[in-house]
């Protein structure tokens, strides 16, 4: 995915975990220049599509954040297209892992399957992800490169049981606790990952989340501090919920654009 | 229809006919002779125990009855012993929820274990496993032991089901290679006309037992060989939609017989010539090992 030239114009899509990804690309010299931006909280971006050649949130202006306003973005004015978050996460191999079981993590109560098939239903997951079909949309209209950048694991915090009243929290708490098992999480993390790739397919690069973000399987948590996780257009950019265990911080988005500038060879 | 084994929710149509849902009743993979099927009932119902179930290639482990089931193999021998006996269950679970149980004949050609007379769906060795002579024996069935198995699959379901109908069919795909040493085109014919004969005969001699002409609808003259595909041997859409719409009517089953062809080949909207490639049968798998 070697990209050449003076000047690498890139488009970043994505929902609140581009936000720490922008933060960094602003507080570096980095050879990625010209970038756009086109950001939605949440899943907002379901009826993302290309029009003519211009990127069209499928929503109103003002749920958007764009780099220039509400402006339009062209196809054809950038050289590779970075998607980011959106849904496509480790979260759907726990979604997958909550009904369906391979033989080591066997439960009676729950179908076994084989690796291979696991595998597969995670690829399915994350094919339905607002993230692939932004991936689609862009691919359906042309070649040029595109990188999926997965929402990040959710950091270690997310094993404190959280403080009585908390029902956000104690919600997440309960969903992921089974990944606070390391051997689980460990064969979540790497299944995700086979999945991923499946899902992206040959055309489409896979950014993993990078390795030396990681406390075992999860997120280390000095990878949150100061987080920003609302994106709302018009809002004073505020600080997550104390509890919010899944946005990261500038120094995560920084080690995330090293590895895109891996990626793509600039 | 049952289902005693359905697909899990996350997967699409393809996949999941991929890995053998979706087929059949159960995910029992291709079960092509009437041996096969008593031997699946006997080892379900705790009458016996298959010799070398498991078949290893490539460091990946295949059960040795339905090695089509999982494309990539499993990860040790223990894996599919487990998966085995999950599959063994839903066996038994559709033999106490049957009221009529179809069965396409398919060949008389199979091999088995010498000791033991096991027998397998696919060579040893080819898709998995190791060929050994000394081991495995070739085995063309005769008219008596086609007829004589299916009637003793036949009792041990009647124990579950006292009232348990029988539809019997030919599959019309013709051979593509033999091990009896003949020519393939006469080694179907042998096949097909005992497959042919038994089914016929097992109609006439009771009455809970009916034949349904698939094989005729298919290969008939007047068909032209227009119900097959380009190879001559994989049945086109068009085959499947109008064997159905017969079935249908035939049997009244309360059911819309206009068949929705995609639900059968999963691919209505390619090119005709692509749906011999969704049919899931252990001869790609041979072809792919093969190179």
């Amino acid at each position: 995915m070697r990209l050449q030239g003076e000047v690498v114009r890139l488009c970043f899509i994505g929902n609140s975990h581009l936000l720490c990804i922008k933060q960094a690309l602003e507080g570096r010299r980095s050879p990625l220049v010209g970038r756009s931006f086109l950001a939605a909280g949440g899943q907002r971006l379901a009826g993302f599509s290309v029009r003519d050649g211009v990127l069209d949130a499928g929503i109103p202006d003002a749920q958007i954040v764009t780099s220039s306003g509400c402006g339009n973005i062209c196809i054809d004015d950038h050289d590779a297209f970075i998607v980011v978050g959106n849904g496509f996460g480790v979260q759907r191999a726990l979604k997958a892992f909550q009904k369906y079981r391979t033989l080591r993590y066997e439960q009676p109560k729950l179908s076994l399957v084989s690796s291979a098939l696991f595998i597969e239903m995670i690829a399915y997951l994350l094919r339905a992800t607002v993230a692939t079909r932004i991936v689609e949309q862009i691919r359906n209209a042309s070649d040029k490169p595109i990188l999926v950048v997965p929402q990040p694991a959710p950091h270690t915090g997310i094993g404190r049981l959280p403080p009585a009243g908390d029902e956000r929290q104690m919600t997440r708490y309960k969903e992921w606790k089974i990944m606070f098992e390391s051997e689980v999480a460990g064969f979540l993390s790497e299944a995700f990952n086979a999945g991923a790739r499946k899902a992206v397919g040959a055309s489409v690069g896979f950014i993993r989340q990078p390795q030396v973000t990681f406390d075992g399987y999860l997120t280390d948590e000095r990878f949150s501090a100061k987080s920003i996780g609302d994106i709302t257009p018009g809002a004073v950019v505020k600080r997550p919920h104390a509890s919010d265990v899944n946005h990261m911080n500038i120094d995560y988005g920084a080690l995330i654009l090293d590895a895109i500038e891996l990626k793509l060879e600039v | 229809m049952l289902d005693v084994e359905p697909a899990p929710k996350f997967l699409s149509v393809d996949i999941a006919r991929e890995y053998g849902y979706g087929l059949y009743s159960g995910r029992y993979g291709n079960i092509y002779s009437t041996r096969q099927l008593l031997q699946l009932i006997e080892e379900a119902t705790g009458r016996v125990v298959p010799a070398h179930p498991v078949w290893e290639h490539s460091g990946r482990y295949y059960d040795a009855q339905r090695p089509s089931v999982e494309p990539s193999g499993l990860d040790s021998a223990d894996e599919v012993v487990a998966h085995r006996q999950r599959h063994l269950a839903a066996v038994r679970r559709m033999l106490r929820l049957v009221d009529v149980f179809v069965f396409t004949m398919g060949l008389t050609e199979a091999w088995l274990d010498a000791d033991s007379g096991t027998v397998y769906p696919t060579a040893p060795g080819t898709i998995a496993g190791k060929y050994d002579p000394e081991r495995f024996l070739f085995k063309n069935f005769t008219y008596g032991e086609v007829k004589g198995d299916f009637l003793k699959a036949r009792r041990y379901i009647k124990r579950y089901r006292p009232d348990c109908r029988f539809i019997l069919t030919v599959s019309p795909v013709p051979l593509t290679a033999t091990a009896t040493g003949s020519h393939v085109l006469r080694a179907t014919t042998y096949s097909k006309s005992v497959l042919r004969a038994v089914a016929g005969d097992l109609h006439e001699e009771f009455d809970d037992i009916d034949y349904f002409p698939s094989y005729e609808i298919i290969t008939n003259p007047a068909a032209r060989s227009s119900f097959f595909e380009s190879n001559l041997r994989s049945v086109s859409s068009e085959g499947v939609e109008s064997v159905m719409r017969a079935f249908f009517s035939a049997y009244d089953a309360g059911v819309d017989t206009k068949i929705d062809v995609s639900a059968v080949s999963g691919a209505s909207n390619e090119p005709e010539a692509d749906f011999a490639d969704d049919v899931v049968c252990e001869e790609m798998l041979l072809d792919a090992f093969a190179r």
